[in-house]
């Protein structure tokens, strides 16, 4: 990997002492560990798509919809949020086949159409909560309420992070924090170290990263006299793990300080790449550059990077109770260029295949309309009983859709995937059994899938 | 991959299964084997379950080559093949070669090679001998159903606190007190020696920080080393207990187990209100050394008990406020299923409640019986119904001498007040003066088809027609309508016009008797209109409401559209200043809309957080909210019932907390209409009579009648409802006191000046004080939910505790939530948990470890004892002692065994690497508060105030989100971290940086973790670099020279003095720093010496404990 190693204060030399205790896995919970199992892929992007996507506009087409346009469903359905009405609604977008597959996208991905055969569609996904803020707790963490580690904090924990300069879990911020606040990348009882650690986008992405001197070689000078002063007390207190822990913890950070800035100058990229990702165009280079940092960080040895929906003035996140068609479209047209461009990008570096790339949100969306005044205005609510997510590389079998909603698109009901079952096999495809993978907390062994999940086996290349 | 699955899901939440009766062989054993025991307890045991009990146990029938490995009999009694385990040889024992995959003829388990830890667990469990537990009669798997509590009690946990004598130690001269006896014992019988006593320094560094969680100050450490007496100690000890610090400090690590938070988190985050009286409660508490079963009590009960305490300063109760704690948990925004919402809050409370209190995890018994832990689902349910029974409420709490303190005071408006009555009085007949010509011009105007007029009395007046011409209810629509008439194109005569006008009223009073049949068609429900002549079952608190409905309206209180009758009204005696709540008795909303009719003053707060408001509540949640508005007249506010709080049990809230406005609530109604009911607008009897008086035959003569009307109101009784009903047809023309206001002159002056009395007097007036407490709900037993689901209800289980502590033949819960007597279970010297759970919490708290090492499990999965007798040694002391947790701090403060010194010796490293046996001091990182507070203390910036509403914390541009605070000052205003508010979704980065607990269950024991994180925000964090400045500044001008200035710094940060070599080192990058900033102009110096600070606040030794 493209990992540099650094060690010291950038040439301070520290005593070889803390150096090796550097790699003592006891002090660095960050080392990278063994799996359960031979592992497929190494490392995981999420593009969390916020406030959740209609399958039925995007992924699963529904024709019965356009047919039955604002007829009642005529099925029985459960509450939802708002209970507006049980009147179908056809959706505003054409839908064509595209790439060998034939996989059938809708209008709003014209660029993820032309990496179609590299994804797993699965539209029989189901969820157990239908408001935002527990679905996120549950998508990220296995659990509906607050405190849980996210899954980024899981794999971590469970391998690793092969980067040592950056933290292992990465949250790339595009300007809106979903409801449940930065809880839901939270590491709950796991140690601290686990919690996905937010990058903002803009000039100072990190918290407390920028050095406050304006002249670095104040901070060495710094740094040198603290590196002596924290020797004598360690001979005074005694060699004690922590204290050394920390020592050693103080050249991560002073590395970050360096590394980071490196990661996000992105002057080293090609024009090419550069028009790939969209950042040649004001629409798409917001979440353009993040896919681009997360390929960069995923080279760099980051274990999982999170990204999350970048903000489009007037359409909050994909959370379309009204006017679906204009929100679902600025939302699309934010992302679908900068999507395509990751996994053309790490198909062609050949990282795609120990990349897991996962697309989707916390719940999808009713086939019946949320009716408001006019069409144009009108939107659907939220639906946790069926919905569409994809996934690419890794290990995932390209090119497939995966189960089946009704004719509605309301409810799973073909080979079915619940949530707990998507972390099974992100997990498995990690090498991580998710069974095994418990951490003792409250007289508990908790696990990302709690007692539930199953690895779905025909998800698998 | 098969079986796999069916062994986690055989054992449920549990990843692992222990057989229950294991544990409790190990009370028996040798104290010297139980780290090896625990060995196997923690490592070996629990690996066995999750990877062999599958095929290995009682499970399977019969045993795979009829091994089991479910108990230690059958662990040692090993298999068909061969005996499983060789004590003392990994090689000759089939467990380890099975487990090593070396064999290929006998790899297990089948389905996967174990961790290379799991497996080099193994082999050290059998090198150490392969200790086992005693033979524990009885191997019950989780598969046999039932809990037997009997045998559940011989667990050490749940046996009685014993009264060990003091052990025989050879080492004589060390001891000094009891306890130095128990830690001696088990060093000696391990053949090691105590670390040598700390040097006096670190010693007071070590105990200033335990007690008061800032560093000692140079005047402390300067008092300390003069004081060569044997009483030196001992009077730090007692300075810092009564340090008003010590509770700020002891009190933050009671907020880590009752998950302390000030919003709601979820999705908006939403304040809880008054959280800080809690917070402040605590403090006190541990200040005031209120007694352990006290507080206890006070926190399941204070709002029942009968010796409730007051504050020091006797201005509250302070004991309900103890039971606030039960409603820190998450509270979600717009929960879809409320029902199921309340289960987890109460699941949440127990959680809290039972780990706290007694160390254990009875929430594992929310959908089946405990995994480990003599705990039936029953157990669960029947602290649940107790749970259930309780409520919320926004309570004033204020003392009996406040509240007198509070009515006296207002005897002085109230004296002001009836001086401006009289005034008002005085001058009221006058304001009928000028009625009659004025009248007659407007309905001359009126009846006019001119345009409208605009300005001045006569625009009001007009304007008062045209509302009285649509408003059968007016007092002038019997003018206005015939006027009306009168104005058509073809007029009838005066008297058709009257005539038309009676016959038209008199039918709409028919229509009107019909109101019962209206409000039944449009499904009203009246909820409470006021009108009796008290408040009935409504719960009065606070003075703002007096003591029932108000018939009369306060003259300076100018309210429109009052409907006449009763009123429920924070200005009862004419003042602004009081505060007070109204509660309902219980209902259960089943109609889809609610109706208030309501007045006040405009409100502007978050409806969460208005201090004018009327509420409806539900199991705490505070979810439907009218304001009013200001307009100055009362009016129908209708919202749509909230799932919240649709079909389940509520409470109406009216609320007064301002000293600057009021409300007042006319009516409320449950209804199946969207609309507001109409009000009656049967015309007054008394403008009907003065329609039928002889001789009214123009409109002049029906002005006079008005005037005459109007006269004769204002001589009689002038202030009655009926007759302000009357008069507040004569605002446009404003309030009486308005009138006189501008007339100007000497009553106009008088007036003032009473006004400015009563704003004086009014600010005088004591506070009063609301808090979030616990009150009796509707008592009722829970049902069992099966496998935890609300949809699958089991059978009822009484009201009571867990059966393994209080017996089987527990008293019922009585008449109420049981939430007395579950106070005196949890509270109880018999009680074998609780003593022991808080002393082993003080414990941890000096020493960093509990000698039971999970501070908040008590169960089988949780650690054993290190030292047991001394566990029971203390928990009896305690007791003895009366509670007292100060003098429990005493006895281990004054320990030799507190005086060690943190260095370890080699061998003793080896012998016992973790320290269990207390062969010295550990090393401890301090906690994120205290290092927050430290940073403020020495740079001088520290705010030592107590109390009070928290401070907003400092938002960084990295914290986003919904309900996303105005950020508070980057120092918090220099307070103590304690003081920060604790915004759930907003937490201060710094903190948790630095493992500051989430407030989501109980933490006994903070992580200590390290992260880049830590280094990063005191390395670049403004606030630390800010205080840096500081503090450079501050030695800059308190020592003239350098020397000075470096062993300052020093002494402040560290509490010692600097070494030669340090101090050189520190004078030379001063030095350096100096010559770096010398080019630029100013203060060269005080930022060299400001970064010398920087460099103190991220060295290991500020942050570390020794």
């Amino acid at each position: 990997m493209l990992c540099r190693c650094a060690n010291g204060f950038g040439g301070l030399a520290l005593s070889a002492l803390l150096a090796e205790s550097l790699e003592a896995a006891s002090a660095d919970p960050l080392a990278v560990r063994a799996p359960h199992f031979a592992p497929k892929a190494r490392s995981v992007i999420f593009l969390f798509m916020d406030g959740g996507p209609s399958q039925v506009d995007t992924f699963d087409p529904k024709p019965r919809l356009r047919r039955d346009h604002l007829k009642p469903i005529g099925i029985e359905t459960p509450a939802t949020v708002f209970n507006i009405s049980d009147k179908l609604l056809g959706s505003p977008f054409e839908f064509r086949s595209y790439g060998e597959s034939g996989i059938p996208v809708s209008e709003l991905f014209p660029h993820v159409g032309g990496v179609v055969d590299e994804l797993t569609v699965i539209r029989s996904m189901h969820s157990d909560h239908s408001e935002h803020t527990a679905a996120n707790y549950f998508m990220h963490t296995g659990s509906g309420f607050q405190g849980r580690p996210s899954m980024g904090s899981w794999i971590t924990y469970g391998l690793g992070s092969e980067c040592r300069n950056l933290p292992g879990f990465v949250v790339l911020d595009s300007g809106l924090i979903p409801p449940g606040g930065l809880d839901v990348f939270g590491s709950g009882f796991l140690p601290a170290s686990y919690q996905g650690m937010l990058f903002r986008s803009g000039e100072h992405p990190v918290a407390d990263l920028q050095p406050l001197e304006g002249d670095p070689s104040s901070q060495r000078s710094k740094l040198g006299l603290l590196e002596r002063l924290n020797r004598g007390a360690l001979d005074r207190f005694g060699a004690v793990d922590e204290m050394e822990a920390t020592i050693a913890n103080y050249e991560l950070a002073f590395r970050m300080q360096a590394e980071v800035p490196e990661l996000l100058s992105l002057a080293g990229e090609s024009q090419a790449t550069r028009a790939l990702y969209g950042l040649d165009d004001p629409e798409t280079e917001e979440f353009g550059r993040q896919c681009l940092l997360a390929r960069r960080m995923v080279e760099r040895g980051v274990r999982f990077v999170e990204l999350l929906t970048p903000f489009r003035e007037g359409c909050d996140r994909w959370d379309q109770h009204d006017s679906i068609e204009a929100g679902h479209r600025a939302n699309a047209r934010a992302t679908d260029k900068p999507i395509a461009g990751l996994i053309r990008d790490l198909k062609s570096r050949g990282v795609l295949e120990e990349t897991i790339v996962l697309w989707g949100g916390e719940f999808g969306r009713t086939p019946t309309a949320q009716l408001r005044e006019t069409l144009e205005k009108t939107g659907r609510d939220h639906n946790p009983y069926g919905f569409t997510m994809w996934v690419a590389g890794g290990g995932f079998k390209a090119g497939t859709i995966h189960g089946a909603t009704d004719e509605f698109g309301y409810f799973a009901v073909e080979s079915k995937v619940h949530v707990h079952d998507l972390h099974a096999t992100v997990l498995h495809l990690l090498g991580l059994d998710h069974e095994r993978l418990t951490y003792r907390y409250s007289g508990r062994d908790m696990r990302l899938t709690d007692v539930h999940g199953n690895v779905v086996r025909e998800l698998l290349a | 991959m098969g079986s796999w699955r069916a062994a986690t899901l055989a054992t449920c939440c549990l990843a692992l299964a222990l057989p229950r009766g294991a544990a409790e062989g190990s009370s028996r054993e040798t104290s010297d084997d139980a780290s090896q025991l625990e060995f196997f307890e923690r490592r070996i045991r629990p690996l066995l379950a999750e990877h062999c009990y599958e095929c290995h146990s009682a499970r399977k029938t019969p045993p795979e080559g009829r091994l089991r490995l479910d108990s230690p009999e059958h662990i040692r009694e090993g298999g068909r093949t061969d005996v499983a385990v060789v004590p003392g040889s990994p090689e000759r024992s089939l467990l380890a070669r099975a487990v090593s995959y070396t064999d290929v003829d006998l790899r297990m388990p089948p389905d996967g090679r174990l961790s290379d830890g799991q497996i080099r667990d193994i082999d050290a469990w059998i090198r150490m001998g392969a200790p086992l537990p005693a033979a524990s009669g009885s191997v019950t798997t989780d598969l046999e159903p039932g809990i037997d509590l009997e045998a559940g009690r011989r667990f050490w946990a749940f046996q009685p606190v014993a009264d060990p004598p003091l052990p025989e130690v050879r080492d004589s001269s060390w001891p000094r007190t009891p306890i130095d006896r128990f830690v001696l014992a088990k060093l000696e019988g391990r053949g090691l020696t105590p670390a040598p006593a700390a040097d006096r320094r670190s010693w007071l560094r070590r105990v200033t920080f335990d007690l008061i969680g800032l560093p000692p100050l140079p005047e402390e450490i300067a008092s300390f080393e003069a004081d060569a007496s044997a009483e030196a100690h001992a009077r730090v000890v007692e300075r810092l207990l009564a340090s008003p610090h010590y509770g700020e400090r002891w009190g933050r690590h009671w907020l880590d187990l009752v998950r302390f938070a000030e919003t709601n988190g979820h999705e908006f985050d939403n304040d809880k209100l008054d959280a800080w009286r809690y917070r402040d409660y605590v403090i006190r508490a541990f200040n005031q050394d209120v007694p352990y079963d006290q507080l206890i009590r006070e926190h399941v009960a204070g709002d029942l008990i009968a010796d409730k305490r007051l504050s020091p300063d006797l201005s509250h109760w302070d004991s309900p406020l103890g039971t606030g704690f039960l409603w820190f948990g998450e509270v979600l925004n717009s929960p879809v299923d409320s029902v199921k919402s309340r289960a987890d809050e109460v699941d949440n409370q127990l959680d809290v409640l039972a780990k706290a209190f007694q160390g254990l995890t009875v929430a594992c018994a929310r959908c089946h019986d405990h995994k480990f832990d003599p705990i039936p689902t029953a157990d669960y349910y029947a602290m649940g119904g107790i749970l259930h029974s309780t409520e919320i409420s926004e309570a004033v709490i204020d003392s009996p001498q406040r509240a007198a303190e509070i009515a006296a005071a207002h005897q002085e408006i109230a004296a002001v007040n009836g001086e401006i009555v009289r005034l008002v009085e005085s001058r009221q007949p006058r304001l009928v003066e000028g009625l009659e010509s004025d009248l007659l011009a407007a309905a001359e105007r009126f009846r006019a088809p001119t345009a409208p007029p605009t300005t001045g009395a006569l625009a009001a007046w007009y304007e008062t027609l045209t509302l009285a011409c649509s408003r059968p209810g007016h007092v002038f629509h019997p003018l206005a309508a015939v006027l009306d008439r009168l104005a058509q194109p073809d007029p009838p005569s005066f008297s058709e016009a009257l005539a038309g006008e009676r016959a038209e009223l008199e039918a709409h009073a028919a229509d009107l008797a019909d109101v019962a049949g209206l409000a039944a068609r449009r499904g009203d429900e009246s909820f409470e209109d006021f009108e009796r002549l008290d408040y009935g079952e409504w719960r009065v608190a606070g003075q703002a409401f007096g003591t029932g409905p108000a018939r009369t309206l306060a003259p300076n209180l100018p309210v429109r559209d009052h409907r006449g009758g009763g009123i429920a009204s924070s200005f009862g005696h004419g003042s602004d200043a009081l505060v007070g709540s109204l509660t309902s008795p219980e209902l259960v909303v089943e109609k889809p809309w609610v109706h208030v009719r309501l007045a006040g003053t405009e409100e502007k707060r978050p409806r969460e957080l208005a201090q004018l408001r009327v509420s409806i509540v539900a199991a705490g949640y505070k979810a439907i909210h009218f304001r009013p508005t200001g307009s100055g007249a009362f009016e129908w506010q209708s919202q749509q019932v909230e799932e919240l709080v649709a079909g389940r049990r509520c409470v109406v809230e009216i609320v007064d907390r301002s000293r600057e406005g009021h409300i007042a609530v006319d009516a409320i109604v449950f209804s199946d209409s969207k609309q507001p009911p109409p009000l009656s607008s049967a015309p007054s009897p008394r403008v009907l009579r003065m329609l039928q008086r002889p001789g009214i035959d123009s409109v002049p003569a029906l002005v006079a009648a008005y005037a005459d009307l109007f006269s004769a109101a204002a001589r009689e009784d002038r202030l009655s409802l009926e007759n302000r009903w009357l008069a507040s047809a004569l605002v446009p023309f404003r309030s009486a006191e308005g009138a006189l206001e501008q007339a100007g002159g000497a009553e106009a002056a008088r007036l003032r000046e009473l006004r400015q009395r009563r704003g004086r007097a009014s600010e005088r007036l004591p506070e009063s004080a609301f808090a979030l407490v616990a009150r009796e709900g509707t008592p009722g037993d829970a049902r069992v939910h099966k496998g935890g689901s609300h949809r699958n209800l089991g059978e009822e289980v009484p009201r009571g505790f867990l059966g393994v502590i209080a017996g089987d033949e527990q008293p019922p819960a009585g008449r109420g939530s049981g939430r007395l007597a579950l106070a005196r279970w949890l509270a109880s010297p018999d009680n074998p948990l609780t003593a022991r759970v808080m002393v082993n919490r003080i414990w941890q708290h000096h020493f960093g470890d509990g000698l039971v090492a999970s501070a908040d499990n008590f169960g089988a999965m949780g650690r054993r004892p290190s030292h047991p007798e001394l566990l029971d040694h203390l928990a009896g002391e305690f007791v003895r002692g009366g509670w007292s947790i100060k003098e429990l701090h005493r006895l281990v403060l004054l320990s030799s065994s507190y005086r060690m010194s943190s260095r370890v010796e080699p061998a003793h490293a080896a012998a016992d690497p973790e320290n269990a046996l207390l062969h010295h001091f550990p090393v401890r990182r301090l906690e994120a508060e205290a290092i927050r507070d430290s940073v403020l203390a020495v740079s001088g910036r520290l705010d030592r105030r107590l109390f009070g509403p928290g401070v907003t914390p400092h938002i960084t541009e990295f914290q986003d989100g919904r309900g996303k605070p105005e950020s508070g000052p980057l120092d918090g205003t220099g307070r103590r971290s304690v003081y920060i508010q604790v915004r759930r979704n907003f937490l201060t980065p710094l903190f948790l940086a630095f493992d500051y607990p989430l407030p989501v269950s109980t933490i006994g024991a903070r992580g200590q973790s390290t992260v880049p994180s830590q280094a990063l925000s005191l390395l670049n964090n403004p606030f630390v670099a800010e205080q840096a400045r500081h503090w450079g500044r501050r030695a800059v001008e308190r020592y003239g020279d350098s020397e000075r200035r470096v062993d300052g710094m020093f002494e402040g940060a560290f509490g010692r003095l600097p070494e030669e070599w340090e101090r050189r080192a520190a004078l030379d990058f001063v030095r350096e720093q100096e010559l770096r900033y010398g080019v630029a102009p100013g203060s060269a110096e005080e930022k060299a010496w400001g970064d010398l600070a920087h460099v103190l606040f991220n060295s290991t030794e500020f942050v570390f404990l020794r």
